[in-house]
């Protein structure tokens, strides 16, 4: 099978004519149901939040090289990707995770689908209802998306025709957020103790049913805030707090080893003609001896060596021919 | 009372309906339990606690920088979460005031809209009316009956004015649904003329909820993310901190070297001038590069 054989050609402006058509509707539908959107614009906006305090942390992190607050500042970079990376997931994730979870295990002890129930679909009784069902409001999610490409290029590559897309321009798209019971034992135990309105979604409050309503509403929220809550702000900032030195330590050890300088381990300028393994000690820790285990000491290792490194591009540049006399 | 101004009325005086719901008053528990701001603002009131110094156990840090730690968490986690979730409100009150301003999504104009179709409607079925019992079942009361349901569903959903149209949209069920639920009228609801021009209504409505939306995670993400986070770095650290170190009589007792000094080591360059040992607080603030 090549491309001339199925018709490519002749067919790939209809092709593209429809996939146009399809990411149109999809387009449409997404700028119109803005209920994800609603219920969720503080974790999308957390999202790209964290991603851009994370990265002016971390300019500010490397503007600060070379100042005395730079060690202090990487520290605090390391900081707030731990806490803003990973407190995002442990919040936010986790408690839409676990609301979601609990509020489907609500709904199916009750045996509640929240498709329309079959009645509404039969009934004659309310004529309003019974018109918005029959009339089936456009939807247009992804697997729908994904079904009519999938339609398309199996088409195409049977050879048929191309099957025609509805262009839903124009067309208000919206959910009816129908519920019903799957279970008539559970439906007339509910109705017993007037509880149906309670699972609706549409806040249908009665009196009697008020408390029993809010608890269905709240009981997920809560149960996901309380992990969310410990994870994020108590475990996450006490595992910071205790254990992002060391992430410091490990990473500036790293830095410094990439250019040569290392408290104690070996280095690129090891040579036979080179000084002994304790003259390689930064000038720091030989200043202060105070300070040699610190790991500020290899932070301002590395410091120094970004200064040596910037100052020996400028020392050498317009002569780059010439060995460096530090390392001849 | 801290502030001379009523923060309540002047929100109201505003009208910014959407901002409002951040009010902790009964009516918004559940909105502010739904949208998660009850939890980050929890969240962030356990970071800064946590960021106590005496909590602090860290002994590669120095006292002033588990104070300068604790000053940087309340500024970003409560200063920048309120204001976050502030901006975030503000943002989605100030797009809606500006696309409510739209000629397209005022009510009056879809109830005229309605209006006219209707009547084109009942001129054509009695041009096209054979007989005079006809032309009298098509009469002007029957369709002024049709025009006053359509406009009371529209006031019951969407309201008689522009004014927080959106808001109602987003938060309030101003929904399709609904209206067509309030509407009740068959009849109308299966006339192809009534039905797209109220659907093209909706969607206008809703894609402008969604326009707003997005406008709101603009607002808080360039306030509680960029603007925050950069003062927090510039400002906070390097210009406020050691004010606060001198004012709460905090002293940094370590030496901090700037780059390599002089001295007998393979890192030294002939030609390469060290730089000045820093050692107190004033020279460390005024070092800093901004």
């Amino acid at each position: 099978m090549n491309l001339s054989s199925i018709g490519l050609p002749q067919r790939l402006p209809t092709l593209l004519k429809n996939t146009g058509t399809i990411a149109r509707n999809y387009g449409q539908y997404v700028s119109q149901n803005h209920t994800a959107l609603r219920a969720n614009v503080l974790i999308f906006s957390s999202l790209i939040l964290v991603l851009s305090r994370i990265g002016i942390s971390r300019v500010s992190a490397k503007k600060a090289q070379g100042s005395p607050d730079g060690a202090f500042r990487y520290r605090e970079f390391i900081r707030t990707f731990i806490r803003e990376a990973a407190g995002w997931t442990l919040s936010f994730l986790l408690l839409r995770s676990i609301e979601r979870v609990v509020r489907l295990g609500i709904q199916r002890a009750f045996q509640i689908s929240l498709k329309p129930p079959p009645e509404v679909l039969k009934a004659t009784k309310n004529a309003t209802e019974n018109l918005i069902h029959r009339s089936q409001m456009p939807t247009f999610r992804f697997k729908e998306v994904r079904q009519a490409l999938f339609e398309q290029f199996e088409a195409l590559f049977k050879g048929e025709p191309l099957p025609p897309v509805a262009d839903l321009s124009g067309k208000s798209f919206y959910n009816t957020n129908y519920f019903s019971f799957q279970n008539t034992r559970l439906y007339n135990e509910a109705e017993r103790f007037n509880l149906i309105s309670a699972f609706s979604p549409q806040g249908n409050k009665l009196s009697t049913t008020e408390k029993m309503q809010n608890f269905f509403r709240y009981a997920p929220i809560l149960v996901g805030s309380i992990p969310a809550i410990f994870l994020s702000g108590y475990a996450l900032e006490r595992f910071n707090i205790d254990h992002s030195q060391k992430i410091f330590d490990a990473l500036t050890q790293r830095q410094a080893n990439k250019r040569g300088f290392t408290a104690t381990g070996s280095s690129p300028f090891n040579s036979p003609s080179a000084p002994s393994p304790s003259q390689k000690i930064p000038p720091i820790a030989l200043m202060d001896p105070a300070l040699t285990s610190s790991s500020d000491d290899r932070f301002n290792a590395f410091l120094s060596g970004v200064h040596f490194k910037q100052q020996q591009r400028e020392q050498h540049a317009p002569r780059a021919h010439k060995p460096i006399p530090a390392l001849t | 009372m801290l502030l001379p101004i009523n923060t309540n009325k002047l929100i109201r005086g505003l009208s910014l309906p959407i901002t409002q719901k951040l009010l902790p008053r009964r009516e918004n528990l559940l909105y502010l339990a739904e949208s998660a701001v009850l939890t980050r603002l929890a969240i962030a009131g356990v970071r800064t606690w946590q960021n106590n110094p005496r909590k602090n156990t860290n002994p590669e840090q120095t006292q002033l920088e588990k104070y300068n730690a604790l000053w940087e968490r309340c500024f970003v986690e409560i200063f920048g979460t309120l204001g976050y979730m502030f901006t975030m409100h503000l943002g989605q009150d100030i797009m809606a005031k500006f696309l409510e301003r739209s000629a397209a999504l005022n009510p009056k104009n879809l109830k005229e809209q309605l209006k006219k179709l209707l009547e084109d409607t009942q001129k054509a079925s009695a041009s096209a009316a054979t007989s005079t019992l006809d032309k009298a079942s098509k009469s002007n009361p029957h369709n002024l009956i049709r025009i006053s349901a359509v406009n009371s569903a529209l006031d019951k959903v969407y309201g008689d004015s522009h004014h927080n149209l959106i808001s109602r949209v987003l938060y309030d069920r101003a929904t399709p649904a609904n209206f067509w639920k309030e509407l009740n009228q068959p009849n109308l609801m299966t006339d192809p003329a009534i039905r797209k021009a109220i659907d093209t209504y909706t969607a206008r409505l809703n894609r402008a909820g969604s326009l707003t939306l997005i406008a709101g995670i603009g607002a808080a993400v360039l306030f509680g993310g960029v603007i925050i986070q950069w003062l927090n770095d510039r400002v906070i650290g390097p210009l406020v901190e050691p004010f606060l170190g001198q004012l709460f009589g905090l002293v940094d007792n370590r030496t901090y070297v700037v780059s390599a000094s002089s001295g007998d080591s393979p890192f030294n360059v002939p030609g390469l001038k060290p730089k000045p040992r820093v050692t107190n607080l004033s020279e460390m603030s005024r070092t800093f590069r901004c």
